[in-house]
């Protein structure tokens, strides 16, 4: 089911202009390379076992997108409109609430722990991206995260980052809806 | 001499503890941290104890947002004085500006360090 949801975004979408996608690459380069160091983990971007970026450049998406579990969204209304997207596997998102709690890795956290570390996160890309590459060009609002909740993927352009963590594979997405009325 | 209270209002309960914990590694002394998670709780807070002496606040909240919610503060419970920093995923001109307008002292952006958040809280430090 995941492979053929995964399938279906690989063929149909098409990609993001390259400035998006720089964008959204810088802006999770900021939040984690800060928060990390915010926290003391000694962990920069590019160690291994973090954030490192994916070696493919062009994830496969099916082999990327059959174990997502968590997604966190938010989006994006303007003169462009979309969203911003966390996704990963639990375990990995766990990793993830736990680098930014600064907690060890046995701690147990639940689903709410997890899903809320995961949607800050994505707040503050959407944060850093609005503040640094939408506002300048128009008036954008940004939503708090939200959590899918089923199977919503559309044919849009999107552009897909892949990080390898600890424990699987952590995607940061930028999709466009071009739909009028953008629901 | 540390800090009385201090209140953190943000929906996000990461986002709250990763800020008191960046309150400690910047070595600003606090005897408690309350959260709200949102405004209205927020302002539920500040009217029922006199002793919070500073105020950290999201902006992008649900029930009461935080630039509505510093207004609120400075308008009705007429807390003029009280310090309130936003702490923000939007850097641009023209939320900082609408923060300073609704009555916040200074803002955060997120993400953040504790040279950052200490620098934006040190004129309220005792």
């Amino acid at each position: 089911m995941a492979e053929a949801k995964s399938d279906r975004r690989g063929a149909n979408a098409t990609l993001l202009p390259v400035e998006l996608l720089r964008g959204l690459t810088s802006a999770v380069d900021e939040v984690f390379a800060t928060m990390i160091s915010t926290l003391g983990l000694g962990t920069k971007l590019g160690d291994p076992c973090l954030l490192e970026p994916a070696r493919d450049a062009s994830p496969k998406v099916a082999e990327v997108g059959q174990a997502i579990h968590v997604e966190a969204r938010v989006h994006i209304e303007g003169p462009l409109r979309g969203w911003i997207s966390l996704s990963c596997t639990a375990q990995a998102a766990g990793d993830l609430a736990r680098g930014l709690l600064r907690l060890h890795s046995t701690e147990v956290l639940t689903k709410a722990e997890v899903e809320d570390a995961l949607g800050e996160c994505a707040n503050m890309i959407a944060g850093v991206m609005k503040t640094g590459m939408l506002d300048p060009r128009g008036s954008y609002t940004i939503s708090t995260p939200r959590f899918r909740n089923g199977d919503d993927q559309r044919d849009c352009p999107r552009g897909t980052l892949a990080y390898r963590l600890c424990a699987g594979t952590l995607n940061a997405e930028l999709w466009l809806d071009q739909r009028p009325d953008g629901a | 001499m540390p800090l009385k209270k201090v209140l953190i209002v943000d929906d996000s309960t990461t986002m709250r503890k990763i800020i008191a914990r960046v309150l400690r590694q910047a070595d600003i002394a606090v005897e408690h941290v309350l959260e709200a998670s949102n405004g209205v709780e927020g302002l539920e807070r500040l009217a029922s104890d006199p002793d919070i002496q500073l105020v950290l606040s999201d902006v992008n909240m649900p029930s009461m947002d935080g630039l509505a919610f510093v207004r609120a503060v400075r308008e009705k419970l007429t807390k003029e004085r009280m310090p309130m920093i936003m702490v923000t995923t939007e850097g641009g001109k023209q939320m900082l500006q609408a923060a300073l307008d609704s009555g916040a002292n200074g803002y955060v952006t997120k993400p953040f360090n504790s040279d950052t958040m200490r620098g934006a809280l040190e004129e309220y430090l005792g």
